[in-house]
């Protein structure tokens, strides 16, 4: 549907949702607006236009935030678990979606109850058994851990691709003298490539904000992510908020940017699940 | 090339069972073609002869091999899908030469057999493509091609022309034969077109609820139909059939119609007097004149060359076809006389051919 | 063969998940501190449980964050989503905006309204105390503190919500909507009619995964107040988290946990029947 009923309909839409874009955006204006101060100037007012603008905020934020290593943590952390969700995502959620197996509907009713399984069911037990094995500020086996947590909904989302794509694609590929393992990956993992990078999207993104597994397995100086990072520096320098707000900056841009670059991809991967036709 | 036989072949979905002990030999550089209504059972025939589909019973041979345990790939067979199957994320060339990259030929190789496929079909200005800037009589060409690189012992086709427009299918069709011609390979082509059938095959087995109903030469079937079913799934328009019982009388043996009309009985016929039967006559092969059976004509269609009739007689609708050019109106009456020599009867219990 | 492709997913599901989903069950009825030998306690943990006005506490918070989920994004989500249909033009720009808080960190999200919006000194509070509006802290004050997290959850999570609303909405057939039109529906009847119950399986899902998070519910308030002032804004999953790792009581915090459980397992059952509807089972 184009076009409002009439002007004033939708001149109220336009101040609605121009409302709830004012809302939506100004914290982030906020943020980006006072990293560029020195403390007293945020304190005097957030809302000011900086009277000198302050880099230095950001060099401060990256060294007292230990962002080198961090980043790297999260970057290694980030590729592994996209790595190990797409590659062991992609095989199962091909052979659900193909009906391989005789289990395929107890694995995926399993599967979609392990989507919602709170993290505190598991959490207590995988804890005291990683410390028990020495893999705690280990960002391998953390991977892993958001291996198994991101999966299920990565399966359900790949599932979707691997549905659309016709099963006289894989017959052809036999005949034309492919092993099974050929057919997956010669013709159907490029065929649903779009869908891989999606999840890989979402994965990422997620892997990268995550917080409470971070912050319980990741606590030593030389393993923590940018996040857990960000966490104990803001709480440790609640006085200069000039210095926070560009940490925060810092931790969130590369995440933004991404979006901005991909929003289609994203917001396509995130809401594809949940739109029921 | 090698010739493809079935014996006692049955398949069961679980507890259905699609076909039921099918024989029959295709003969090596035969084109043949299944043809059926929809849901019999042809596509499913023919993936089990690729070997996509287990067998549930009985054998599939080819050149004399037993072939129910190979795999798809070991069977030296090409197929052409429905829906084309074109591997989307290659191009024309790498689609064409897919079976051969997996066996591991030389670049040059390959190049050379997908060159030739391409100048058989006149693909060459589109190798370097995707399927999906393909139009679809050209897509189609490019699964022809695919199976035309492997030169296979047998070629399976899946209702290849079904997604095609009514004038590429006629060409196609012509297209195909003549690359048979040229190639002489094995062929089981699968349609429910029975035009196709009729003007693709050397020989057509015609389907019906998971069973052969008859092996044939295309005019064989059409003259020489085993049951009422042969007789009007060939043909179009279809034969008609009328309800009749054999009456024997003072000017001989007669058919007599459900309308108390009279025909003369064919001299062959020796069923007894009182026998119930159909008649099936085709619509070219009725006799405009003086003498027949009343009809009143309902519609007249003229397709240049022919005119097509159809009248009632009584509550039964007769198809009759001429090549003359009649004039004739809703309402008016026109005697159609049933042609001794041509007619067919049928058992009317169990649909059989009553014969000689 | 295909099994083969199963081994590496259900590997690690199976011993991240299911295995200590298993033990976090047996230790409900252990008392154990993490590193000396567990001691069967039978049901003491439940009863401890029963007995702890925090946990009645937090249980009613997670309540109270349902109901305020289920409500106000919701609701809010679809007035925005309609009214992005009914615009032309700034939509792909407004879906963007909308879509930017769900991406930021919790964290950071955190951070910010704490030290830009609710903090007295430099925050927009503080700001305000020039024109003589007095507003404090909610996070500081026992009755407002789990208000003050859930409003920043919500900033969080309604554009999120309104996003996912507005592509169900567009998948509702053309022709429903031309058809009501052509009867001369205003906007709110075809709202009312056509479009609301063309959405109403996504609506049924995200409520139902509005229950499951509700009971789930840890970031905000673990990083904001940690579940104070005086477990005011404590929910059951950051009680979990401290007796476990503050208070090193780990079989009462798996008690917790499966509490939390068996609330997301009520809407689990439900989401799976959702799901399973579309033919996905
Ligand atoms: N995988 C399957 N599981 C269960 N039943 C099936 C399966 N595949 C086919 N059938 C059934 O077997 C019967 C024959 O199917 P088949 O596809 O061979 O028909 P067809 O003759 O090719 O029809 P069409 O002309 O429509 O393609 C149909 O009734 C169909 O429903
Ligand atoms: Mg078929």
């Amino acid at each position: 549907m184009n076009g409002a009923d009439n002007r004033t309909t939708l001149t109220l839409t336009y101040v609605v949702l121009g409302m709830a874009a004012f809302i939506t955006l100004f914290p982030i204006a906020l943020m980006l607006l006072n990293s560029l101060k020195a403390a007293p100037e945020v304190i005097r007012s957030p809302l000011a236009v900086p009277e000198e603008i302050r880099w230095d905020n950001y060099t401060r934020a990256w060294r007292d935030g230990n962002f080198s290593t961090a980043f790297l943590n999260s970057a290694i952390l980030t590729v592994m678990t996209i790595i190990l969700v797409c590659g062991s995502g992609s095989m199962t959620a091909y052979v659900l979606a193909r009906k391989k197996i005789k289990s395929w509907r107890l694995v995926t009713g399993y599967l979609l109850a392990t989507t919602t399984a709170p993290i505190q069911l598991f959490l207590f037990p995988l804890y005291f058994g990683f410390a028990r094995l020495g893999l705690i500020d280990n960002v391998f086996a953390v991977s892993v851990i958001y291996c198994a947590i991101f999966s299920p909904f990565s399966i359900m989302l790949l599932r979707t691709y691997f549905l659309a794509v016709p099963k006289e694609l894989e017959e052809a590929a036999l005949i034309d003298g492919a092993t099974h393992w050929q057919v997956f990956t010669r013709v159907m993992l490029p065929i649903v490539w779009p869908g891989i990078l999606t999840v890989a999207l979402i994965v990422g993104l997620n892997t990268w904000n995550e917080f409470l597994i971070a912050t319980t397995f990741l606590q030593g100086q030389g393993s923590m992510t940018a996040i857990v990072s960000f966490f104990l520096f803001s709480g440790q320098y609640t006085t200069d908020w000039g210095q926070l707000m560009a940490g925060a900056t810092i931790v969130v841009l590369p995440v933004v940017a991404l979006f901005i670059f991909l929003q289609r991809r994203f917001i396509e991967g995130m809401t594809g699940g949940s739109v029921k036709g | 090339m090698a010739s493809v036989t079935l014996s006692s072949v049955s398949k069961s979905f679980g507890a259905v069972k699609v076909l039921e002990n099918i024989s029959t030999e295709i003969h090596e550089g035969e084109f043949v073609v299944l043809v059926g209504p929809s849901g019999c059972g042809k596509s499913t025939l023919l993936r089990m002869i690729a070997g996509l589909e287990d067998i549930t019973e009985g054998t599939i041979s080819i050149a004399g091999q037993v072939v129910n345990d190979t795999a798809p790939k070991e069977r030296d067979i090409a197929m052409v899908f429905q829906n084309y199957a074109l591997y989307p994320h290659m191009t024309v060339a790498e689609n064409m030469a897919f079976s051969m990259t997996l066996a591991g030929s030389s670049k040059a190789e390959k190049e050379r057999r997908v060159r030739e496929a391409a100048d058989i079909l006149g693909l060459n200005d589109l190798l370097e493509r995707k399927p999906k800037a393909l139009s679809g009589g050209q897509r189609q060409r490019v699964a022809m091609g695919r199976a035309i690189v492997r030169s296979p012992r047998v070629f399976l086709f899946d209702e290849p022309l079904s997604n095609l427009d009514a004038k590429l299918r006629v060409a196609m069709r012509a297209e195909i034969r003549a690359l048979h011609q040229r190639l002489k390979s094995t062929s089981i082509y699968v349609t429910h077109d029975q035009v196709e059938a009729m003007t693709m095959a050397d020989r057509i087995v015609v389907l019906n609820g998971g069973k052969i109903e008859q092996v044939g030469a295309p005019l064989k079937l059409y003259d020489d139909p085993a049951n009422t079913f042969v007789a009007s799934f060939i043909g179009s328009p279809a034969m008609n059939f009328m309800e009749a019982e054999i009456m024997d009388g003072d000017g001989g043996r007669s058919l007599v119609l459900q309308s108390g009309a009279k025909i003369t009985a064919p001299a062959w016929c020796s069923r007894p007097s009182g026998t119930p039967v159909t008649i099936g006559v085709r619509p070219e092969h009725f006799l405009f004149g003086q003498e027949g059976v009343e009809m009143s004509v309902e519609v007249v269609e003229h397709t240049g060359s022919e005119t097509h009739i159809i009248a009632n007689h009584g509550s039964q609708k007769i198809v009759a076809v001429t090549n003359q050019r009649l004039d004739a109106a809703y309402g008016d009456k026109m005697k159609l006389g049933f042609p001794t020599g041509t007619m067919l009867l049928f058992d009317r219990e169990t649909g059989e051919r009553i014969r000689e | 063969m295909h099994r083969l492709y199963l081994i590496p997913t259900l590997a690690i599901n199976l011993s991240i998940i299911l295995l200590p989903a298993i033990l976090t069950i047996a230790l409900a009825f252990f008392r154990w501190d993490g590193i000396s030998q567990p001691v069967f306690v039978g049901f003491d943990n439940f009863q401890a449980l029963a007995g702890d006005r925090v946990f009645w506490r937090a249980l009613t918070n997670n309540i109270i964050w349902t109901a305020i989920f289920l409500t106000i994004p919701i609701g809010f989500a679809l007035l925005v989503a309609s009214m992005l249909l009914l615009i032309s033009r700034g939509r792909i720009l407004l879906q963007v905006i909308f879509f930017l808080p769900i991406i930021i960190a919790t964290v950071i999200t955190a951070r910010v309204w704490q030290g830009m919006i609710f903090n007295p000194v430099s925050g927009i509070f503080g700001w305000l105390e020039q024109f003589g509006i007095h507003l404090t802290n909610p996070l500081t004050k026992t009755a407002t503190s789990l208000y003050g997290v859930a409003a920043v959850d919500l900033w969080h999570w309604w554009g999120f919500l309104a996003v996912i609303f507005f592509a169900a909405l567009r998948q509702v057939p053309a022709e429903q909507i031309e058809a009501a039109r052509l009867e001369g529906a205003t906007f709110f009847q075809m709202l009312r009619y056509v479009l609301l119950p063309g959405i109403k399986s996504t609506i049924m899902l995200m409520m139902i995964m509005t229950v499951i998070w509700s009971f789930l519910v840890f970031d905000f308030v673990f990083i904001m107040t940690r579940g104070g002032p005086a477990y005011s804004s404590e929910v059951l999953s950051t009680m979990a988290y401290r007796l476990a790792f503050y208070d090193l009581n780990v079989g009462k915090a798996a008690a917790t946990a499966l509490v939390i459980s068996l609330f997301g397992l009520v809407a689990t059952f439900f989401y799976i029947r959702a799901q399973a509807k579309d033919g996905d089972l």
